[in-house]
């Protein structure tokens, strides 16, 4: 039989003694008129002290307690004369390792990669060829950088500069001749 | 002598006043603390976590330590008992994890199960609970105590704890709230659950 199913909260606090005086006169009135709860009530009493008897709560002899007392004070003096980074308080506790390894590991990973960007910026480097790149800006960098096509393009300008040059002067030699052909036709 | 009567003076001191002396490292007062203290703990860990006597005085005495390591911060908001039963619980449930996981270790290494950290034998070691020499009395007590074993492992932690503080420990509501950090309200569902569990479980032991 099940109880009553609106005093069942009553029934568990009343079998681990734990009803207010309010409840339990409300309580005590109900257990009155009703068998099942009474009976549901002395079952989960018996249960209980059935759980008690099966768990009996362990005694240490009083030696074994004053051994006991004596390794704890053992202990606390020898911490007491360890140097102070050796002290438990100034341990790092056990559950927090895994996560600092990772927070570690993921600065290295993250440091690692922020160093190649840095490194392909030509932002962060070592050489000494690049140190003096890091000295002049950018737009000189690509002066420097074309500098061999500015020296080709110099070339040519020179080259047609001659050619012009050799030209010009190829019309007044040739000039210079009809005029002489002209002369002598004439003569 | 001289010493003896120190050591009796101190003896009939209260917790706050024992604390009081334990923050300015008194020897006599920590000494007295822990003399105090020491069977509730040493129950407490042999009922929570385990009930091999070298693991049970292990963990008592890392909740001792503990303790007295941090007395200096203990504020006296709650009772020192309280707050040094929360750390023995604390103390519990770290040594179950640390003991779960290496079952599981161990387990993964052996190719079998592991089971949920509590002594699969520890029936073998507890004397008969009603003291009888009787074979059949014996017998009965063994397996009482085998099924009231088994029925509380298959509760989940937290019932458990709860269930096994307020029966076996006769704490309040209150403070086992206080103890475990919870709401009275979550350990009064926790100990309505585990109650009605057992008692479907061992009905049986119950009725006869």
């Amino acid at each position: 039989m099940k109880p009553c199913s609106d005093y069942q909260e009553m029934l568990f606090l009343d079998v681990d003694g734990e009803l207010n005086p309010l409840e339990r006169h409300a309580w005590e009135n109900h257990l009155s008129t009703c068998e099942h709860c009474r009976r549901e009530k002395e079952q989960l009493l018996r249960l209980l002290q059935t759980i008690k008897t099966a768990l009996p709560t362990p005694t240490l002899s009083p030696d074994k307690v004053a051994e006991h007392v004596r390794s704890i004070q053992w202990k606390l003096r020898e911490e007491a004369n360890l140097p102070w980074w050796r002290k438990d308080r100034f341990r790092l506790p056990q559950r927090l390792v895994p996560a600092l390894t990772t927070v570690c590991l993921l600065l290295i990973i993250m440091g690692w990669f922020g160093l190649k960007e840095f490194r392909e910026f030509g932002i962060l480097s070592t050489s000494p060829q690049t140190t003096f790149e890091e000295q002049i800006n950018r737009n000189d960098l690509e002066v420097v950088k074309n500098l061999d096509f500015l020296k080709e393009m110099e070339d040519v300008e020179k080259l047609v500069k001659h050619l012009d040059k050799t030209d010009s002067q190829s019309s007044s030699t040739q000039q210079n001749d009809n005029v002489n052909y002209g002369e002598s036709d004439d003569a | 002598m001289e010493a003896e009567t120190e050591e009796n003076r101190v003896a009939l001191l209260n917790d706050e006043e024992l604390v009081t002396r334990a923050k300015a490292d008194d020897q006599r007062a920590i000494t007295e603390l822990i003399h105090r203290y020491q069977p509730k703990a040493y129950a407490i860990a042999f009922h929570l976590c385990s009930e091999e006597i070298d693991e049970v005085r292990d963990v008592t005495q890392e909740a001792f330590l503990k303790a007295i390591r941090s007395i200096k911060k203990f504020r006296g908001q709650a009772s020192f008992s309280t707050w040094f039963y929360r750390i023995v619980v604390n103390t519990c449930r770290d040594f179950l994890r640390r003991k779960r996981k290496k079952e599981w270790l161990f387990s993964l290494r052996q190719g079998k199960p592991h089971g949920n950290g509590i002594s699969q034998e520890k029936g073998k070691e507890q004397p008969d609970p009603k003291g009888h020499n009787n074979p059949m009395a014996v017998f009965t007590g063994k397996q009482l105590t085998h099924d009231v074993r088994n029925a509380l492992k298959a509760l989940p932690d937290r019932q458990r704890m709860v269930f096994q503080l307020k029966v076996l420990h006769e704490m309040t509501i209150r403070e086992i709230a206080q103890v475990t950090g919870s709401s009275e309200g979550t350990i009064k569902s926790h100990l309505f659950r585990a109650t009605h569990f057992l008692r479907n479980v061992l009905k049986d032991w119950a009725e006869s």
